[in-house]
């Protein structure tokens, strides 16, 4: 048998390489003392390289980071790596006072939005303001004339004949609604 | 697959493997925060693929591949940045890749010195060798090598035995100095 190279011996080392082959270079090593040296060779060289990446290896591993969803009672969404939010919930914390006095602050905010929003509204709007003074009823048929005749007065004529009327309160009647 | 399925799969792999795969992380970067955001990228990323997609064959070979990436990645970042500031030849920057994590004066200054050449000797090398001797170390075979680093198993032999060698002859060269 020719002498292996030296990656074949390297895979004969690492017990990578097929039965039959192995069978060879068993063979050929009795014989050949000049691959029994190379073989020698490769393992010194896996020794220290093996010895020296030892070393590379960390001092302290650093603890469990995620929490196993199996000790939590609900099942972890989809999406979600469980133990992330628990590290949420650790590292950032936002104190409750803080979230109450922020809500107190944006109610309080609100409603004075809406308030100034009403005046203004009453403001420009006569309609509006005028909206809350008087009371509508309905009236009967015999009020109709002498409201017709305020209505002459005004230099208006009534295109029909209306059925409801803004009239002011009259104490003395009584509401017909 | 249901959530519960997934959770326990998640866990089952999270107790399992964190602890490789971070010792696998810190011995690619040589960096203890790093390292421990390598391992938590690859669990995320796990859990990700574990609600939308079907359970994995070889789940141990699926997050040293993801990790591995990782750290390629962040290793070619690191040097594209390193290249940018020119602080390759700063102390105090080269004391952040200390394996150890941890000051040399804290320990053993002999073994800190002897890791710090190993380290020196592992970076001269391609990242891909790299990832190769580690996984050698945690006694990978060669098919799960190849299924970890994608590539053909008939190269890992090749590679490896040459990384080895160079590797080797760096430490070498190291501890003569």
């Amino acid at each position: 048998m020719k002498c292996p190279n030296k990656i074949t011996l390297t895979q004969y080392v690492d017990n990578e390489l097929p039965e039959h082959l192995r069978n060879h270079i068993d063979t050929h090593l009795l014989s050949c003392p000049k691959c029994r040296e190379l073989l020698e060779e490769i393992k010194a060289e896996i020794e220290l390289t093996a010895a020296k990446l030892e070393l590379l290896k960390p001092g302290e591993i650093p603890g469990n980071i995620f929490i196993p969803s199996s000790t939590k009672a609900p099942a972890a969404k989809p999406g979600i790596i469980p133990g992330i939010k628990n590290m949420l919930k650790s590292s950032v914390r936002v104190p409750v006072p803080t979230f109450a006095v922020l809500a107190a602050v944006i109610v309080f905010m609100a409603v004075g939005l809406v308030i100034q929003d009403n005046k203004i509204a009453e403001l420009k709007s006569p309609l509006l303001a005028a909206k809350k003074q008087p009371t509508l009823y309905m009236v009967s048929e015999s009020k109709i004339q002498s409201v017709s005749l305020e209505s002459d007065l005004t230099g208006f004529q009534p295109i029909a004949k209306p059925r409801v009327f803004v009239v002011k309160e009259n104490k003395n009647e009584k509401n017909p609604i | 697959m249901n959530d519960v399925n997934e959770n326990k799969t998640f866990d089952t792999a999270y107790n399992t493997f964190y602890r490789p795969i971070y010792t696998f992380s810190f011995s690619m970067l040589g960096n203890a925060e790093e390292a421990e955001d390598i391992s938590q990228e690859t669990f995320m990323k796990l859990y990700n693929h574990l609600s939308q997609h079907p359970p994995l064959e070889n789940t141990k070979n699926w997050l040293y591949r993801v990790a591995s990436n990782f750290c390629i990645n962040h290793i070619r970042r690191q040097n594209i940045f390193r290249k940018i500031l020119s602080r390759t030849a700063d102390p105090e920057n080269r004391r952040v890749h200390h394996p150890s994590g941890r000051n040399p004066v804290e320990r053993d200054f002999i073994r800190e010195q002897e890791i710090e050449m190993v380290r020196n000797a592992l970076d001269k090398l391609p990242k891909r060798e790299q990832a190769l001797l580690i996984l050698y170390r945690d006694k990978f075979s060669y098919a799960d090598m190849a299924e970890i680093l994608d590539m053909k198993k008939t190269s890992v032999g090749k590679i490896l035995s040459r990384a080895r060698e160079k590797l080797a002859r760096e430490i070498r060269k190291g501890e003569k100095k």
